[in-house]
């Protein structure tokens, strides 16, 4: 693995309302990586459960 | 336990064929194919039937769990009775852990129905395309009347239901590129919905999709971008699972809905009559084209023997990309070619990457500029 020279997290510009925050701080981002890292690198609720069908409509 | 290709994954039950809502850029109406004015106007017990019975055989067969999803046309004008005969017969077949999911514009839905979803555990998707003057648009009624107010009605009425609570899937919008995508966003978050998803406009290399100017260029790419940019900002954010799916790619993980990643899905469409189809997003490429080679119905023909035929088998292989600009693409292990359909042009057939290619690498480079600048996310190399 290469070791890569750290990055300055930049903010995301957003002119929403929703608060900004560095990505290094992204909240959808942290639940992604956890659930790759811990969880067999998919979410644990699977396309059988209430969330999820696989058809794209 | 059966090879892949032959695993039934996802059943798209159209249980009503005709629909209470007129949207403009609809795939099954407003695309040029007609086949649904052949077909009842609902599924009927002797069909639902036959289709549960079929479809509990295949499940105990192959081992694995599979997803129905009741669709249309409006699945909901199936009415109150027909449904819970349905569901009753399906729930059976189906135990847990498979699914049984409806897909609804929400119009119709009354607490009589959400009682039946409660009691046979099905997790409800409300297609809505954002604030009122984005999604009255295009989804309106047969009068040309917005639907906004009436589908807010019913999502409000499924989340005064604290036992529906966790049925509510999520919300599904159509992209209308020349809205903004931040007061889609927030509109969206703000029904409740534990999940959105977006979907780009329909369209091939014939077609091109609404507010796509040309296939060079990325209406779409810059719209999901700044999305993206939003969704990653947002600091309680639900799931967005368009979004969610690639960057599990990216960060090493697998993806869950057709049309993202390579991950090949066995999924059959049922018509009201009993028809066995190809995925229905294929009328998107033309007329007919998700039809079989012959006529299949479940009142004559065995499921189990269609997923062991040449022509499923032919099917199936068609969801990966063959065009040689895909094969040797570095993203196509995020972006999978895309949904089939928008491969299609009539001198290639499918051996063309998705119209939306362009769209796709714009918003896929977005996502690793992001990801390598959120250090403590190290990024996989995908190829």
């Amino acid at each position: 693995m290469t070791i890569q020279p750290r990055k300055v997290p930049q903010p995301i510009p957003n002119n929403s309302s929703c608060i900004e925050l560095p990505i290094s701080q992204s909240a959808a981002l942290a639940r992604l990586v956890d659930e790759v890292r811990n969880r067999d690198g998919c979410d644990a609720p699977t396309a059988y459960n209430r969330t999820y069908h696989r058809h794209n409509r | 336990m059966p090879a892949p290709a032959t695993i039934l994954d996802t059943v798209l039950l159209k249980v009503a064929s005709r629909c209470n809502l007129n949207c403009g850029y609809c795939y099954v109406y407003n695309m040029g194919d007609e086949a649904w004015r052949f077909q009842p106007k609902r599924m009927s017990a002797s069909t639902a039937a036959a289709v549960a019975e079929q479809l509990g055989e295949i499940y105990l067969a192959q081992g694995q769990p599979m997803s129905v999803v009741l669709h249309g046309g409006e699945p909901l004008l199936l009415g109150q009775a027909r449904m819970a005969e349905l569901l009753a017969i399906l729930r059976a077949k189906l135990p847990h852990p498979c699914g049984i999911h409806v897909q609804t514009n929400g119009v119709l839905l009354t607490d009589a129905l959400i009682d039946l979803f409660v009691a046979y555990d099905v997790g409800i998707s409300v297609s809505i395309d954002g604030p009122a003057h984005v999604h009255d648009r295009f989804r309106n009624d047969h009068v040309g009347k917005g639907s906004h107010a009436r589908v807010i009605a019913g999502i409000r009425r499924l989340q005064a239901r604290s036992d529906a609570k966790p049925l509510f899937a999520g919300v599904l919008a159509v992209i209308d590129p020349q809205s903004d995508p931040a007061e889609v966003y927030e509109s969206l978050k703000s029904t409740g919905a534990p999940s959105l998803d977006v979907l780009v406009r329909d369209g091939n290399w014939d077609v091109l999709p609404f507010g796509k100017a040309t296939p060079a260029s990325i209406e779409y790419g810059r719209w999901l971008s700044r999305l993206l940019e939003i969704y990653l900002a947002d600091p309680a954010p639900p799931r967005l699972r368009l979004f969610d799916d690639m960057l599990r790619l990216l960060l090493g993980g697998r993806s869950q809905k057709e049309g993202v990643g390579t991950t090949d899905y066995g999924i059959l469409v049922i018509e009201p009559d009993g028809r066995i189809d190809k995925n229905d997003t294929l009328k998107v490429a033309h007329a007919n084209a998700d039809r079989f080679d012959v006529d299949l119905n479940v009142h004559t023909v065995r499921i189990a023997d269609i997923l062991a035929s040449q022509d499923y088998d032919a099917y199936y292989r068609q969801q990966r990309p063959t065009a040689s600009a895909c094969l040797s693409c570095s993203n196509l292990a995020v972006c999978g070619g895309g949904m089939v359909a928008h491969r299609w042009s009539e001198d290639r057939s499918y051996n063309n990457p998705s119209i939306f290619c362009a769209d796709q690498m714009h918003l896929i480079s977005r996502m690793r500029e992001l990801l390598e600048a959120a250090d403590s996310f190290p990024l996989k190399e995908v190829a």
